[in-house]
């Protein structure tokens, strides 16, 4: 019941900040702020992840499927797969999810219980949608570009490992990173990717929108947008891949 | 002129107002007094129209506020200044972006001209030099001028003030209090304050209305407040020592 009663209001508070902006011109380059904090801010956290990652599955990869039967270039080839199918979009977007859900549910949170939304509101500004729509749209449009960054930096790190710990030849890493390339599934990944933006910002500025109270709940908020913003990118991801790939 | 009919509203089946009936001149200091609870905070919401009376009517002029549509209701808002209790400065922007958010949504003016009106609000509240600022590297008196100047930014015919001198020390507290009755009068604003303070009610006093437990107790001026005989009120009033003396 009260499952159904918050998905009501998440989708009334989706109506309120996807509703026309007073001004399109103070949207438009908050977008571009919001970009900047939470997106191109990332960049750094995504780098790093996503090299070692890259290191690390090459390593499982030959340590696993090592066999003369299986050319080497399998495992860089299935290294780029991990990485474009599931690594960069969907684990990138879980880690996401905690940085960045967590710091727009308690931002939102604590303009709430600091009356800073309440002012918002008595100026006549529509609040949720000057506070949530600038963050969606903003994400919506530099995840995508971090996932693409993140399996390139993962298949670098993919490369550096096997060359400096001779694990394959350079040029068998470059092979079977080339070898059956389908756009489609960056395509898909891609998809994937502005889905789980729009879900992990929606969620978390809703749930810092609704907090209730003082710093306690703020925090409170903060945990349960990122646990809920988690859960429902796995459930998406199901269902993107079903509808895509299935 | 703010006018409210009849206005009562509950939460989870407790009373928080009951039947409240006012109204509220323009260029006048208004203030609403009582205890802490007595649902002050919860009508001046209902004015402002955070939050939705059960029951009656409130009118700015000729307007009545609870019928119009939420979108009417959010643009009527531009006519009003909210002067929050803790001041509700936007802590990410500094306090000339502060002043100039209501300008940049609801004004075509120039860059310059808006600088010229946030020069002009800060001047106002006596403050210079604070416009690269943020609101963390203000005091709290500072915080609320600031308020304040953000509050008459557009020149609203309507100013609410929570609690403006709440914790501030009693000359700061002074200030505040003159400032507001200062710009009220200037600008012949209607300017409705919610306090529990009894210095500001004997300085800036000019129309009070005193809620006890959610209902109309009393209402009046400064002068009459002294020699009221309303027993609920003078147990208000002269809760203090030097109030006593001061009877």
């Amino acid at each position: 019941m009260r499952l159904i009663l918050n998905l009501g209001r998440y989708l009334m508070f989706l109506r309120k900040v996807f509703s026309r902006p007073e001004r399109f011109s103070l949207y438009f380059k908050q977008v571009f702020r919001e970009i900047d904090k939470l997106g191109v801010s990332s960049l750094g956290i995504v780098a790093i992840i996503s090299f070692f990652i890259g290191m690390v599955v090459i390593i499982h990869l030959t340590a696993n499927l090592g066999n003369p039967l299986i050319p080497d270039y399998y495992n860089s080839y299935t290294t780029r797969d991990v990485l474009v199918l599931e690594f960069s979009s969907t684990v990138l977007c879980l880690i996401l999810a905690g940085k960045v859900g967590s710091n727009i549910s308690s931002e939102i949170g604590t303009m709430r219980v600091t009356e800073q939304i309440d002012a918002l509101e008595t100026m006549g500004i529509n609040s949720a949608a000057y506070l949530a729509q600038p963050k969606i749209i903003g994400m919506m449009i530099i995840t995508p570009v971090l996932v693409l960054l993140s399996i390139f930096i993962g298949l670098i790190g993919g490369w550096f490992i096997s060359v400096t710990a001779n694990l394959m030849t350079g040029a068998d890493y470059i092979h079977g990173i080339r070898y059956e390339f389908d756009t489609y599934k960056v395509f898909y990944t891609l998809v994937k990717s502005v889905v789980f933006a729009f879900l992990m910002t929606s969620i978390s500025a809703y749930h810092g929108y609704t907090t209730r109270g003082g710093a306690l709940e703020v925090g409170r908020s903060s945990t349960l947008a990122v646990v809920y913003s988690m859960i429902m990118i796995l459930i998406a991801n199901y269902l993107v891949t079903q509808l895509m790939l299935g | 002129m703010i006018r409210v009919e009849n206005i009562s509203k509950s939460f989870e089946g407790k009373a928080a107002l009951s039947g409240i009936t006012s109204s509220f001149e323009p260029a006048r200091t208004n203030l609403i007094i009582g205890r802490s609870g007595s649902g002050k905070t919860v009508l001046m919401k209902c004015m402002i129209g955070m939050v939705e009376p059960d029951t009656g009517d409130i009118w700015y002029n000729e307007n009545q506020f609870s019928l119009l549509v939420p979108e009417k209701q959010r643009a009527f808002r531009q006519q009003m200044g909210v002067v929050f209790q803790g001041g509700a400065l936007f802590d990410s922007l500094t306090v000339e972006q502060n002043l100039k958010l209501p300008m940049d949504f609801f004004t075509d003016w120039k860059k310059d001209r808006k600088t010229e009106r946030v020069n002009f609000c800060l001047e106002k509240v006596d403050l210079r030099g604070v416009n690269r600022l943020f609101p963390a590297e203000l005091s709290g008196g500072m915080k609320k001028r600031v308020a304040i100047a953000r509050a008459i930014v557009l020149n609203p015919k309507y100013l609410f003030c929570d609690e403006p001198n709440s914790g501030l020390d009693p000359q700061t507290a002074i200030m505040i209090d003159n400032l507001i009755r200062e710009i009220t009068v200037e600008f012949g604003i209607t300017t409705v304050i919610n306090t529990h303070d009894m210095n500001s009610v004997m300085e800036i006093g000019d129309h009070i209305l005193f809620l006890s437990e959610g209902t109309k107790c009393w209402e009046g001026s400064r002068d009459e407040i002294l020699t009221s005989d309303n027993k609920v009120l003078n147990d208000f009033v002269f809760a203090s020592e030097l109030m006593k003396k001061i009877k």
